[in-house]
């Protein structure tokens, strides 16, 4: 290898003090023969990083390894530029700061941490962006021309961006087009508004960045971020449009008011559903459909399919404010009208509560907590609501002319295929927690699990028509970055900027299919024998496609199966009398990672018998490296990812939760091999659960303690 | 289907809260931190929050019978507290004088008292049954008098005890008429096993509003305060005039008219003070911090203006009469005889209706066992 390496020990922040450097010095010199190995008290000031460029220029360096604190600090003083890589060392939180000082133990876990820096830095390939070869398209595709989808098409037209919005409807506006009023945009968020479709609508139409297509249907899209190919029909023919990114505004439909009979749907012609009682407002009569008689009484039924195991298990956020803003269709139509509205909760998010309060202080309209226990067809038309547990203190009985049912949102991506995705997995985003293509929304919303379509509005999750305008131009900005970045050849996100990309050594490649069944992003196609036909820019880089390679085909030029094997071989296990276990920590760089640093930072004192290597997801754990430490010598391997299940907090959707599988495996085979299963453990740790690393480790500890060594030391 | 009584939501009713003083009623989301913060409310089935979601939904019957809106006594913790601005001390108070209209008997005069649009009729009538006493008694309008100043040459003693006593004795009597539909309604919708005597518990009542201990326990001491004022100045006044009527009815002459420093006289007096002290740190309460006095609503005003204007003008005429001011003394004697007469004919139906039903309301209370605000006396320092 053609390689020369600086190696730079930083002995500020406690490092000095705790540890003996003269011995890393002479890891990096001796053992290692670094071509330049120094040492400095302030590795992060401007002087030592001129010291730094000196050497690149008169010694040639082109890896540099920093030996100082985590590789989530001081990222900018430690960029040298496109030409040299570095590699951090991370022998502050990691050691000094959570080691006893002046400790052997201490010193030989920094020198071991040194040695996989050097070994990492030595294995590491210089990277270079991706190039398609193809036409990079910036151009924003936007599906669904209502509100969220107009707003999210004009937000990135303002922008500068070529914009093509695709409504399968002869005509823009979606459901607010069927809207009298809407709720309100502004402050004092007390006054019904216009819809405002007709604005929004000429808006784009003058846009000379937008392109419309009405009566259009999505035949198929192909490709990847920048280069998605878009089929299309409309009136006009098909067409093919290139396209960069995708804002996927598709938005809702009423709950089936169909499965509602237990709420008087259908035994009753004056039980209706909100978009019923919309149409009569919008005609300027609000009748009983059985007659024709004016609907002096009308009552409002809430959560009518939301909020019920049996039918939509979530809240639709919007039925409770468009209840409201009909009740004071009622009663502006008929000052002696009432509108009386039992619900389960009022749900009126953000700041539409101000409506609410307008709403409610109007002498004519009736509001209730109950549970309503029967709709039933009453005497001359009326219709008779039974609830109990209401407010008033006891069970109520009301006679209305019209029983409202306020029916929840269903995403409209369940009904039917939308994108027509030509993906290996499927043809539309997947679905997360109750069918919305949503991906892991507390940190990241709008990014659906397919990179380049973003998600806004009610397709996204049930929200109120403020939020799906606030949404719109989020994922509007999602749908920017993602061009912009992308068409540079690195990854959009999480791992932004990133240009590493996997290479597949096709030649040893066996068609097994884990790789382009676990990737979660579906950035994986297959040919028809099965083998992996990769889309670079569909990629998130979390490396599970690494992780499951049983032939360890993937690699990237800066992570890979060897390089991190090469790492578990640098280090030293010292002889089972020496009574010096050793564990690997394999510790996902997202979440563990931080929240290890945070344990340095509260002086957390941790064992010093575990090396910790990070990995980029614990997806991309392939299990040779356990084999390959139990090989070593190492006593146990213990392994943190995020947070799985339901509620995952995994970046990369469900990378810990494959890797629990594989581990488990893994445990099957200790057990055959007769080793006890408990060397190998995983363990779920959100970013802030610090103490909760100590507490796992040392309990790992003493397991590993308890069990004795690893009967293959010294073999 | 259980037979359940239809809930029929009344418009109506609401709008006369709202006109009521009770304006704000609709703000309210059922927090029940009015409630919470309340010194005085039980934990069980506790107010004011019920009836606010009564008042909402317009349950004139359910609100006109509850014992309960006569158990607060508005210290007004619940509006200053309350986070939507529903002002429940408010609401409670629109609901007893609707209350108060709703058992009026006969029910024009309810009516009369409590709508503004009438107030020139609420004057008058006293005015006309004043000038009818004396027209009676003089057999003319015509009044010119001369010589030392004797207020009984307008109105002879005679005429104005008998007079004054009759109209006493039928309003109290069309009060107590009031209160016993109440109370029969009390019974009706919100039933319990007698767990007092009603006798002992009308005792205990008595003694509980002459110590005013709810009224301590729930408020600020300057409404205690003022409130004590007013009600034993206005008791003392009471008793001292009912020993002089006596007196002048048993034995003419017995009672020294002219003679300041008469026992009777100085009691007379001193409650006089407290009456006329009391009603002005009323006024001043609720025009310098409406928040915490709660809104001040015609029926309000109404009656706490002929309460003030009864001291002042007995005042005034008593000052003007030892001061030998003719041309003053008879007119402020006239006006004050107005104001007396629209205090003592208008009980039944005004704000000093309350004495009444806050009577009852507390003494029905303990006769079933409601124990309001007694519950938490122990734990609720």
């Amino acid at each position: 290898m053609d390689s020369a390496q600086g190696v730079y020990i930083c002995t500020g922040c406690g490092i000095g003090e705790a540890i003996d450097v003269e011995k890393l010095e002479k890891v990096a010199s001796s053992e290692h023969s670094a071509k330049v190995v120094r040492t400095d008290g302030f590795l992060c000031g401007p002087e030592a990083a001129d010291r730094i460029r000196r050497d690149i220029e008169s010694e040639g360096l082109d890896r540099i390894v920093v030996c100082a604190c985590s590789m989530r600090a001081c990222t900018e003083q430690f960029d040298f530029g496109k030409g040299t890589m570095v590699e951090r060392v991370n022998v502050r939180e990691h050691v000094a700061w959570t080691q006893e000082p002046r400790n052997e133990d201490t010193d030989m876990l920094a020198q071991d941490y040194l040695r996989m820096g050097i070994v990492k830095s030595q294995k590491s390939e210089p990277l270079s962006p991706y190039e398609s070869g193809q036409e990079m398209s910036r151009t924003i595709l936007v599906v669904g021309g209502g509100m969220t989808g107009m707003t999210a098409a004009l937000a990135a037209a303002r922008a500068g961006y070529k914009v093509v919005l695709v409504e399968k409807e002869a005509r823009l506006g979606g459901e607010a087009a069927t809207l009298l009023k809407q709720l309100p945009s502004k402050p004092p968020w007390t006054d019904l508004e216009d819809p405002g479709v007709t604005l929004l609508a000429s808006r784009l139409e003058s846009s000379e960045n937008v392109t419309i297509k009405l009566g259009a249907e999505i035949l198929k899209i192909k490709g990847g971020p920048c280069l998605f190919d878009l089929s299309l029909r409309t009136a006009s023919g098909e067409e093919t449009i290139r396209i960069g990114a995708i804002v996927l505004a598709v938005g809702h439909r009423p709950y089936d008011p169909g499965k509602l009979a237990h709420l008087g749907y259908g035994q009753s012609k004056n039980v209706v559903v909100s978009a019923d009682l919309e149409r009569m407002a919008l005609d300027g009569r609000i009748v009983r459909p059985s007659d024709g008689k004016p609907a002096r009484s009308v009552v409002f039924v809430q959560c009518a399919g939301s909020r019920d195991a049996g039918h939509l298990p979530y809240c639709s956020a919007v039925c409770c404010l468009t209840s409201l803003r009909q009740a004071s269709y009622v009663r502006s139509l008929d000052p002696g009208a009432t509108a009386t509205i039992l619900y389960r909760d009022m749900r009126t998010l953000g700041l539409y509560e101000h409506y609410y309060k307008k709403a409610q202080d109007d002498d004519g309209v009736f509001l209730t907590r109950c549970e309503v226990k029967a709709v039933t067809p009453g005497e001359g038309g009326t219709v008779t609501v039974e609830a109990d547990d209401t407010l008033l203190g006891e069970p109520i009985l009301l006679e209305a002319d019209l029983v409202v049912l306020a029916n929840g949102i269903v995403p409209r991506t369940r009904e039917a295929e939308v994108l027509k995705l030509e993906y290996r997995l499927g043809p539309d985003c997947p679905e997360a927690k109750y069918g919305f293509p949503d991906s892991e929304f507390i940190c990241f919303p709008y990014e659906t699990r397919r990179t380049g379509i973003y998600a806004a509005g009610t397709v996204r999750q049930p929200m109120e028509p403020s939020a799906a305008r606030d949404d719109a131009i989020g994922a509007a900005l999602k749908a920017i970055q993602c061009v912009e970045i992308t068409s540079q050849g690195a990854a959009v996100h999480p791992r932004a900027l990133d240009i590493s990309v996997p290479d597949f050594f096709m030649q040893r490649c066996t068609q097994c299919k884990r790789c382009t069944e676990e990737c979660p992003f579906g950035a994986l196609d297959e040919d028809a024998k099965g083998t992996p036909l990769t889309n670079p820019t569909r990629c998130r880089r979390c490396g599970i496609c690494m992780g499951a390679c049983p032939e360890r085909i993937v690699s990237f030029k800066n992570y890979s199966v060897d390089m991190v094997a090469n790492m578990i071989k640098a280090c030293e296990v010292p002889p089972e009398e020496d009574e010096k276990p050793r564990v690997l920590g394999l510790i996902c760089e997202n979440d563990a990672y931080p929240a290890f640093d945070l344990a340095g930072a509260s002086r957390l004192r941790l064992s010093p018998f575990i090396r910790f290597i990070p990995v980029r997801c614990l997806g991309s754990v392939n299990i040779v490296w356990i084999s390959q430490a139990l090989d070593k010598g190492f006593d146990g391997i213990v392994l943190f990812g995020c947070k799985y299940g339901d509620d995952y907090q995994c970046h990369f959707i469900k990378g810990s939760e494959i890797c629990s599988t594989r581990m488990k495996n893994v445990g099957e085979k200790l057990q055959q091999m007769a080793l006890e299963s408990e060397r190998v453990q995983l363990h779920e740790l959100a970013v802030n659960e610090h103490a909760k690393l100590k507490q796992i480790t040392d309990e790992f500890m003493e397991t590993i303690v308890k069990v004795g060594p690893n009967p293959f030391k010294g073999f | 289907m259980p037979d359940r009584v239809m809930t029929r939501p009344d418009i109506g009713f609401v709008k006369d809260l709202k006109a009521a003083g009770g304006d704000s009623l609709k703000k309210c989301y059922q927090c029940a931190t009015c409630s919470v913060v309340c010194k005085l409310s039980p934990d069980d089935r506790p107010y004011p929050r019920k009836e606010m979601i009564w008042a909402q939904w317009g349950q004139r019957a359910k609100l006109v019978s509850d014992p309960d809106v006569w158990l607060c006594h508005q210290c007004n913790d619940c509006s200053t507290s309350c986070p939507r601005g529903a002002r429940p001390g408010d609401v409670m108070a629109a609901i007893r004088s609707f209350a108060v209209e709703h058992y009026s008997v006969p029910s024009f005069p309810g009516r009369m008292v409590r709508d503004p649009g009438y107030v020139l009729l609420a004057l008058a009538v006293p005015i006309v049954l004043v000038l009818s006493a004396h027209y009676l008694a003089n057999g003319q309008l015509l009044f010119e008098p001369t010589g030392e100043i004797h207020f009984s040459e307008f109105l002879p003693h005679l005429w104005v005890n008998l007079f004054f006593s009759f109209f006493v004795l039928a309003a109290f009597l069309c009060g107590i008429a009031g209160v016993l539909r109440f109370w029969q309604d009390m019974k009706r919708r919100r039933p319990g096993s007698p767990k007092v005597p009603i006798l002992n518990a009308a005792l205990a009542t008595f003694v509980e509003l002459a110590l005013h201990g709810k009224f301590r326990k729930c408020g600020t001491s300057t409404r205690t305060w003022t409130h004590l004022l007013i009600f034993y100045g206005f008791i003392g006044l009471f008793i001292v005039t009912g020993i002089v009527v006596i007196m002048l009815l048993v034995a003419p002459g017995s009672y020294p008219i002219n003679t300041l420093g008469h026992p009777l006289k100085i009691a007379g007096n001193a409650a006089g003070v407290l009456l006329l002290a009391g009603c002005a740190l009323a006024m001043y309460n609720r025009l310098s911090d409406p928040d915490t006095a709660g809104a001040s609503s015609y029926f309000d005003w109404f009656f706490l203006l002929i309460l003030a204007c009864v001291g002042l003008t007995g005042f005034l005429a008593e000052i003007a009469r030892f001061a030998g001011i003719r041309d003053w003394a008879y007119p402020t004697y006239f006006v004050h005889l107005v104001f007396n007469f629209a205090l003592l004919v208008y009980l039944p139906y005004s704000k000093f209706a309350h004495i009444l039903y806050r009577f009852a309301a507390i003494t029905y209370a303990k006769h079933i066992g409601l124990a309001a605000g007694d519950a938490r006396a122990g734990t609720r320092a």
